[in-house]
């Protein structure tokens, strides 16, 4: 029994992959996106210098052997720079992902799953946080935290928390009076075996294909508040920042400013197009 | 027939005054969330006002005298009762001048670069998704599609320094800051409908796929209709409720944008005056920043709400209570508003 339920789940699984490389542009953007995580991740053996060794004999070198995309006006190396600071601007991308989505999700499916007054109140809060433009509301958060790479992950966070909410709650709410919650209710199931078991697999797919392209809003978010002076603060590397850094240089000197933004735009990107190609292939109404 | 227009502008009068009215919770709860966020902001008020080096008792004298020293839910009804009764939003701690005054001054800065950024959206973005919907899997829509994933994916401040560096610095075309003229508008404005573009030129697209399969687009089509018109009125008017959808959360997303395009560029609008604010702890004018962002947020939303009711009969039909459901139903055709 085990063996047919492992084969089966095996032949899905294929079947995903088979779906989800349909497109010639997802498998370049899975690729492009591995490339520049392990990049990152391995950015202490890559990087040929530290993110914060200066050398100021050596500012404003042009791209060379030596130094890849050359240096800043501190004579920092871009490149060792760049990889540092994708490992800020991803983890914290990835780490308020999944905590606002874990949270959102726990709030909005407990609130529609018990309705009445607690519901109501937490969507009116929700509600007040998001009759603000989300940067705005970003940076409102930004103000009270306070600047640095935590506070940065933290307006990221709660900035986010309510859209999560909200679409958890919408999928509940759409599938609490379906037969089968209701006859696993008759089963006398508890409430967490009908959330664990029934409503959250059957939301899955929406969620995974919001955590994809919420990983690329928060790189936005905290990237733009570092832009703004709101988030990463120096010498911490971080991709806004370095945007940020390099702005004044950027008639003489534009790859301190342009390669680290060509990588921001490229995960982005990577990341939007896996996001979509999963929508595609997780999509049921598309399966034929 | 007179009897049924008269009747239709009442109902529509009276569900803009509802929506009108359904405004001031939220604006009351985002005033109440923002004063809340920056009581618990570092810093504080007399001791920024004095400098870092004033004397312990005079702080405390000056904490007392503005009444910092009382409850945060006394501190805020006073600010509640100041601001309705008196339109007074505080003063600024660095510039000492009524916050209302200077935001008012910078106000329509914001407002031009993002209504116009909003106009350029909705004209641009539809036009090519139309297009692309229209002449779908050509090489047109296959350029558009890439073009549209890079304009969602580009952040506000690397599209702006990109159009800088290029326009600016390299081909010295048009001004990199300042505001001193119409030309100094361009590149913020195309700035900040990048994305913006982008999105709606994907939501048009799909939004028109799904019109065009249809039965009463074929039917129109067996009928000797003109392809024009099948487009404008048959696919196009069906297709605008969730075009309309993005189109207003696009709008915020334009508003918020325009802090940064405002910092980007030295435009002297809310935006760049909050950031500012922010950083010299200048609270009272943050507070009167992000309400005046918010308020401007709500006012789009409202018009979105009208613009609805505008295009589809369905919805003018429903102005009741049921109203937003039904607009979340016909909106919820999956696609990017998930």
């Amino acid at each position: 029994m085990k063996n047919v339920m492992s084969n089966r789940s095996w032949e899905r699984a294929k079947d995903f992959i088979r779906r989800l490389c349909r497109k010639k542009i997802t498998v370049v953007a899975i690729v492009i996106f591995l490339i520049i995580v392990l990049a990152v991740i391995f950015a202490d053996v890559i990087a040929p210098y530290g993110y914060d060794d200066q050398d100021i004999s050596k500012k404003f070198i042009s791209p060379s052997a030596e130094y890849l995309l050359g240096t800043d006006n501190l004579g920092r190396d871009i490149f060792s720079r760049m990889l540092y600071g994708g490992r800020v601007s991803l983890s914290i991308g990835i780490f308020a992902t999944l905590v606002s989505s874990a949270a959102g999700i726990l709030i909005g499916s407990v609130s529609a799953y018990y309705g009445g007054r607690v519901d109501n109140v937490i969507m009116r809060i929700f509600d007040v946080m998001m009759s603000m433009p989300p940067v705005l509301l970003a940076i409102a958060i930004a103000a009270s935290v306070g600047t640095g790479t935590i506070s940065a992950a933290l307006a990221v966070i709660i900035s986010t928390i309510p859209m999560k909410a909200r679409l958890a709650r919408g999928q509940v709410l759409a599938l609490k009076d379906q037969e089968y919650i209701e006859a696993s209710i008759a089963t006398n199931a508890t409430t967490a075996q009908i959330i664990f078991r029934h409503i959250l697999p059957n939301i899955l797919p929406v969620i995974i294909v919001q955590i994809t392209l919420t990983i690329a809003s928060s790189i936005v978010t905290v990237s733009s508040l570092s832009y703004l002076g709101l988030g990463v603060q120096a010498p911490n590397p971080e991709w806004g920042a370095m945007l940020s850094a390099g702005r004044s240089y950027l008639r003489d000197y534009s790859y301190i400013t342009l390669c680290p933004g060509i990588v921001l735009l490229l995960t982005l990107f990577s990341l939007n197009v896996i996001g979509d190609g999963l929508r595609d292939a997780l999509d049921p109404r598309l399966n034929d | 027939m007179a009897d049924f227009g008269s009747e239709r502008e009442v109902t529509m009068a009276r569900f803009i005054t509802n929506r009108i009215l359904s405004m001031i919770p939220v604006l009351l709860g985002v005033s109440l969330l923002i004063f809340v966020l920056l009581e618990l902001a570092p810093g504080d008020a007399a001791q920024t006002i004095l400098g870092d080096y004033a004397e312990p008792e005079r702080v405390e004298a000056l904490r007392e005298d503005m009444g910092l020293n009382d409850p945060l839910l006394v501190q805020y009804f006073r600010f509640l009762r100041d601001m309705v009764l008196e339109g007074d939003l505080g003063t600024s701690y660095s510039t000492n001048r009524p916050v209302l005054e200077t935001i008012m001054e910078r106000y329509p800065m914001t407002i031009q670069v993002s209504v116009l950024g909003v106009i350029l959206t909705a004209i641009l973005g539809v036009a090519t998704g139309l297009v692309s919907a229209v002449k779908q899997y050509s090489w047109l829509d296959n350029l558009a599609t890439v073009i549209g994933m890079v304009g969602v994916s580009a952040p506000t401040f690397f599209t702006g320094l990109l159009l800088i560096f290029v326009f600016a610095q390299r081909l010295g075309i048009l001004p990199a800051s300042g505001s001193y003229g119409p030309e100094y508008f361009i590149l913020p404005i195309i700035t900040i409908s990048f994305s913006s573009c982008a999105s709606q030129m994907r939501m048009t697209r799909s939004s028109m796929l799904e019109v065009m399969r249809q039965d009463y687009v074929r039917t129109a089509r067996a009928k000797g209709q003109h392809e024009h018109k099948i487009i404008l009125h048959h696919e196009l008017r069906n297709a605008m409720v969730p075009i309309i959808t993005i189109m207003g959360t696009q709008a915020g997303v334009l508003l918020g944008g325009a802090i940064i395009v405002e910092q980007i560029f030295s435009i002297p609008g809310v935006g760049k005056l909050l950031i500012d604010s922010i950083n010299a702890r200048d609270y009272p004018m943050v507070r009167g920043g992000v309400l005046f962002i918010a308020l401007s947020f709500s006012v789009v939303n409202l018009l979105v709400d009208i613009m609805y009711t505008a295009v589809d009969p369905r919805i003018r039909s429903q102005f009741g209570a049921k109203r937003k459901k039904k607009v979340k139903a016909l909106s919820g055709n999956g696609g990017d508003v998930l």
